[in-house]
């Protein structure tokens, strides 16, 4: 329907500062996804 | 008081604790549903999990293993494969768009009349999907009170209403991390403990542990382990159903996408959902696998109350932190859809619709007393005690309609409102005839999935329209008075 959407990206959104995935802010939370990502693998792996 | 019990309030308590810290913490910030737009990349994966991770991935799959084996494991990945989906295909879009609901997505992909249908449609799916977790979530209460499956469920669903209403969204999406911590640490902790404590007691295993354990006890006790471990052990339909149920329902499914839409950046929109998905993953196999452990240690015999069965049977430390796990994954996701529902019934409906000239007290005001309506309605609903994995497809077959009608108006230029509606009605009220014979049992007849059946007949009706029918390009001065106004005022 709107072709210009991933056009208008460049125009608004892309802009370096405000593009940018992985901040100081997000730390904590990988800290928290990656406890929860190995555990579940590590008891998968010796619990079969 | 048994020790999971307590170990469940003290859970419960530390949880609205953590709620009142949050909400302290966060006042400057009037809307953290999409939280100033100002999400991170790693709230967000984590939160999107611990939203989609609830009654179905849990007690729904350990339900389905009980009786029909592991072949359930395809419910998660199709649902990662469904996340994923919408991580790298739609996410961007909704988060360029800066919408705050999918029917406002689609007002803008279309018109006034099929947001005013994905609004209804939304509606409904979310009131019925409110009561099958609070099913789910009566189900756990009752496994570890022993209080009757009935009162449990209205007593839960009564519950988890005032909580809301109390606590308000606001700290249940705070408390979004410290939920998915429980249900990613509390459940494959369990899982593992049954695995390699609980089976080799079995008299029927031989001492074995792990799946060797489990399929020696199945076999021994004259239950056919190779039939149930086989990926395939629902049969095809049901392994199509899921896929089709994951990739058209998620990514138009409100709760679960609704932490996208307050990323930062669209570029975080997009790569979240799919961290979210390597986290759901695995579920199943450590529900499935207690549900089945459930089942040849002879714990019950509902299948609903198998999940909560087993890790009332084992010690009682491990089975506390696991059935803490499986709550956390309720009340992220009741607390979560119940809000979702409140909030479009609200905003969308009720004041966009129908009270326009309204202001934002009014909305904050209905949408309590619509929490409030639904959750009791719901609980009430509840006690009917309906098949939870089963019931939840109905809810993401029609949602499905939503997937076809924001997939074809991104990318295909004869996508027509009127398709677009009409695709969302037939959806809906064929849904419904489906799921509840109205007036014939067409599962017995055509032999289909309800999500093929509800994705063939809005398919149909969308392409026939939009073939058929001339589109006219929407223009802004066409912009309902919402929008402007939102625009306008910067909200």
């Amino acid at each position: 329907m709107d072709n210009n959407i991933l056009e208008e990206f460049s125009i608004d959104d892309n802009k370096r500062d405000r593009m940018i995935i992985f901040d100081e802010t997000d730390k904590p939370f990988l800290l928290f996804y990656l406890i929860i990502f190995i555990l579940g693998i590590i008891l998968t792996l010796i619990a079969i | 008081m048994s020790i999971q019990f307590t170990i469940l309030i003290i859970y419960f308590v530390f949880i609205i604790f953590l709620g009142i810290l949050a909400v302290r913490k966060v006042k400057a910030s009037e809307d953290l549903l999409v939280a100033g737009r100002n999400l991170g990349l790693m709230y967000v994966s984590v939160s999107i999990a611990a939203e989609y991770m609830g009654g179905l991935g849990t007690i729904g799959t350990a339900e389905v293993a009980f009786s029909q084996g592991m072949g359930v494991i395809w419910y998660h990945i199709a649902s990662s494969f469904g996340l994923i989906l919408f991580g790298f295909a739609f996410a961007h879009y909704y988060r360029k768009y800066n919408v705050i609901t999918v029917p406002e997505f689609l007002y803008y992909l279309y018109d006034i009349k099929t947001w005013k249908a994905a609004s209804v449609l939304n509606v409904v799916g979310y009131w019925f999907f409110t009561i099958i977790q609070m099913t789910a979530l009566g189900a756990l209460v009752t496994s570890v009170t022993g209080l009757d499956l009935k009162l449990s469920v209205l007593i839960c669903g009564i519950a988890m209403t005032i909580y809301l209403l109390a606590a308000g969204m606001w700290s249940v999406a705070f408390t979004s991390v410290a939920f998915m911590l429980t249900i990613g640490t509390g459940i494959p902790i369990a899982f593992w403990w049954v695995m390699q404590k609980e089976i080799p007691l079995l008299a029927a295993s031989a001492g074995l542990s792990g799946y060797a354990g489990l399929a020696t006890a199945l076999n021994g006790i004259g239950i056919d382990a190779t039939a149930l471990f086989s990926p395939f052990s629902l049969g095809g339909n049901a392994v199509l159903g899921y896929f089709l149920g994951g990739i058209l329902g998620i990514p138009a499914a409100q709760a679960t996408i609704n932490y996208s839409f307050g990323a930062k950046n669209w570029k975080i929109a997009r790569l979240a959902p799919v961290l979210a998905a390597i986290l759901i993953l695995p579920l199943s196999i450590w529900t499935g696998s207690m549900g089945l452990f459930a089942r040849v240690a002879g714990l019950t015999e509902n299948p609903k109350l198998a999940l909560g069965a087993t890790l009332m049977s084992i010690h009682p430390i491990i089975g506390g932190i696991g059935i803490a796990g499986v709550f956390a994954a309720l009340i992220s996701t009741v607390a979560g859809i119940l809000f979702g529902c409140a909030s479009i019934m609200a905003k969308d409906i009720w004041q966009r619709w129908l009270h326009p000239d309204t202001d934002d007290q009014y909305v904050a005001r209905w949408t309590r007393i619509w929490i409030l309506i639904i959750g009791i309605s719901s609980s009430f609903g509840a006690m009917t005690l309906p098949k939870i994995l089963n019931q939840a497809f109905f809810v993401y077959s029609i949602r499905g309609a939503l997937m076809i009608c924001v997939a074809f108006g991104i990318w295909w230029k004869r996508a027509h409102p009127d398709a677009a509606f009409w695709a969302l009605v037939v959806a809906l009220v064929g849904g419904i005839m489906y799921q509840f014979n109205i007036p014939i049992n067409f599962e017995a007849i055509f032999k289909l999935h309800i999500s093929v059946w509800c994705a063939i007949l809005s398919l149909i009706i969308f392409v026939f329209i939009s073939l058929r029918t001339k589109w006219t390009t929407q223009t802004s001065s066409e912009l309902p008075p919402f929008v402007k106004y939102e625009r306008e005022s910067g909200e």
